[in-house]
């Protein structure tokens, strides 16, 4: 059924390509290969209607542009057409270092969630007669962090001008809150990804974590109605946002060990066997995972909300499960 | 195959496959003559899967008459285009996929030794002109780390066997000073990449942190070292555990990495990585488990051990006893 449908899919896509008239559904029905089988349906109208408004929307998913009109004042219906110049990528040429370039640039996102965008484009412009070659094992290049998963909606709501809508968790809360965002952009910055853009509901600019988004993203109907100011740091808000000013952790470690959390403490306190080590910090996760990481050689003492992420944690690494 | 799963990370997704199926025809067009197994490479599928899609847009087209389908000549491992239909050209970029392009070719610009002699600007200047628009590569802002930016270069160097002049930070002494040295291997140890080197300054082996390099560039003369420097000088082998040397005999470990996690197949050297839905599966080979046990409970579930099991059981475990420490109190 599937392949079924996707060569019918296929098949629109050539006859609407190979005429310059507008085609009325009715002869999409009887031309193109794949409609005619609904015949012993009950309703074989509606059956067609169905699929076929199913395969208009599939098709602008593409990205491949469906026209409507009438050929003359005397036509009753729309019919469409695919404009050859709107479907088709523009001739292109690369040199034999730029393509080596594009190949390398692909590679930049081989783990990280537009790897999919980057792999579709690259068959594209090969099949457009660009020799790309594969880059070798050897060149080595900066591979982006972060399989977010509504990172490709999120770059396509920001050069489409979209609003958005995700489930977004606080750090330590409970619940997941709604927002509503015209996104801006996004910025990928040690190791994180955040998505930068006008807050609907609380009419600010805000910055949120993708990784703190929980469930589907949904791109909402209608258009953004902000735009991003030229003079945006996005940078600069993310670290705002981030900018707790230092604050001052208190963890319990044992004689000679955890060595990397020795030499982030401003003083060290003898304590019983082992130490109390005093560590200013800006970044809670990352202090906590250290503290993870060192197991029973490091506790958490203080402030309450480092000790709830070390065990967070480390119950999830315990249950073998997130 | 891992092949699959790879190329298009939806592939069961019908959109996805009409795109290739779109791009296949123009594809094989390029080519001439196009080789099966080269062409189910490039497009990430098996040979089998490209043959069966082949077969079906062979039915594709108008059904007025055979003269409007699709149709293509099979030859051994071979396949041509006979009537392309009409598809002789592959579909345009759509916006993200343009932007996925351009922000990794700009991206690029800011490393030395990725792509030299602005081959990346002009790359991307005709991608935006393929994509119809101006692609505003800002709205994707991405900060590279300070060891990312070095790591290419530095490759380059030790690949290569080239000296490098260093302006490198030395933070027990908080300056930064003027080097020549000449590479002998990079490794990573938790996160951070090192270059190991001999120094000509002074002369000796040393290690230095790629996120501590301020400046770096790749002489034309080629490293030399020491004719006398034999295995045991290498400074790396006195670093305390934690730097991650692969060898044959070190226990084989299977991990699976969740999203957020991938960062680890880069950074230390597996044996094997497949990538399935939301996760990668990697085997690596590690000389203290203790190693892993760190990473695990660090990740909190972000990396977990699937062989061996008694590794998994014991890394569970000890996430487990490290967190009742914390009932005790």
């Amino acid at each position: 059924m599937a392949a079924r449908r996707q060569q019918r899919l296929v098949s629109l896509v050539l006859c609407l390509l190979s005429t310059r008239q507008f085609i009325t559904a009715e002869r999409i029905r009887d031309t193109v290969e794949g409609y005619q089988v609904s015949e012993d349906a009950s309703n074989p109208d509606e059956a067609f209607k169905r699929s076929f408004e199913r395969d208009k929307a599939e098709l602008r998913e593409l990205g491949i542009p469906l026209e409507t009109g009438r050929n003359s004042a005397f036509d009753t219906e729309d019919g469409y057409r695919i404009a050859r110049k709107d479907f088709e990528l523009p001739p292109i040429e690369f040199a034999a270092d730029e393509a080596a370039a594009v190949g390398l640039a692909a590679r930049l996102w081989s783990t990280a969630s537009l790897a999919a965008e980057a792999r579709t484009a690259l068959i594209k412009l090969r099949a457009a007669g660009v020799e790309i070659d594969e880059p070798a094992e050897s060149t080595a290049v900066p591979v982006l962090a972060g399989n977010e998963p509504a990172l490709p909606d999120l770059v396509a709501a920001v050069s489409g001008k979209r609003v958005v809508q995700f489930e977004h968790r606080k750090p330590f809360a409970e619940a997941a809150e709604r927002r509503t965002i015209e996104p801006w952009g996004v910025l990928s910055w040690r190791g994180r990804w955040y998505v930068v853009g006008h807050d609907r509901d609380r009419g600010e600019v805000r910055s949120f974590r993708l990784d703190r988004i929980s469930g589907e993203l949904r791109t909402l109907a209608g258009a953004a109605r902000t735009s991003r100011p030229a003079e945006l740091n996005m940078l600069a808000l993310v670290r705002g946002a981030n900018a707790q000013q230092d604050r001052s952790a208190l963890v319990r470690v044992t004689a000679d060990r955890a060595g990397q959390l020795r030499r982030m403490a401003s003083s060290c306190e003898p304590d019983g066997a082992g130490s109390v080590l005093r560590i200013e910090f800006r970044d809670l996760d990352r202090l906590a995972g250290l503290i993870a990481g060192a197991g029973t050689d490091a506790i958490a003492l203080e402030p309450p909300e480092l000790v709830k992420a070390v065990t967070t944690l480390l119950a999830a690494a315990a249950g073998g499960r997130r | 195959m891992a092949g699959d799963e790879r190329g298009f990370a939806m592939s069961t997704d019908t959109g996805d496959k009409v795109a290739r199926l779109l791009a296949l025809v123009p594809y094989v067009l390029a080519q001439g003559v196009a080789s099966i197994s080269e062409t189910a490479a490039t497009f990430g599928i098996g040979e089998d899967q490209l043959r069966k899609e082949l077969e079906m847009l062979w039915l594709c087209g108008r059904s007025s008459g055979p003269e409007d389908l699709i149709d293509l000549l099979f030859e051994g491992d071979t396949v041509s285009v006979t009537y392309d239909g009409g598809l002789r050209r592959p579909l345009k970029l759509t916006a993200t996929e343009a932007m996925t392009l351009a922000v990794a070719l700009r991206t690029l610009t800011e490393v030395p030794g990725a792509a030299e002699g602005g081959a990346a600007e002009r790359a991307l200047a005709k991608i935006e002109t393929a994509a119809g628009q101006h692609l505003d590569t800002t709205a994707v802002d991405i900060r590279l780390a300070s060891q990312d930016r070095w790591l290419s270069l530095v490759q380059q160097a030790v690949t290569g066997q080239r000296a490098v002049r260093l302006s490198y930070y030395t933070a027990t002494r908080d300056t930064t000073g003027q080097r020549v040295i000449d590479p002998v291997r990079i490794f990573h140890s938790d996160g951070i990449a090192y270059l190991e080197a001999w120094c000509r300054q002074a002369e000796g082996m040393r290690i230095f942190r790629l996120d501590r390099f301020e400046a770096a560039t790749m002489l034309d003369e080629p490293a030399k070292l020491p004719a006398n420097l034999a295995g045991s000088d290498l400074a790396s082998q006195d670093l305390s555990a934690g730097v991650y040397r692969p060898a044959p005999e070190h226990l084989l470990v299977e991990l699976r990495l969740r999203p957020g996690w991938e960062w680890v197949s880069n950074y230390y050297p597996c044996e094997s990585i497949t990538s399935r839905p939301d996760e990668l599966w990697v085997s690596l080979r590690v000389s203290d488990p203790a190693w892993v046990r760190a990473l695990v409970r660090r990740s909190g579930g972000g990396v977990s051990v699937l062989a061996p099991d008694w590794l998994a059981r014991d890394s569970r475990a000890a996430a487990a006893s490290a967190l009742a420490a914390y009932g005790e109190q």
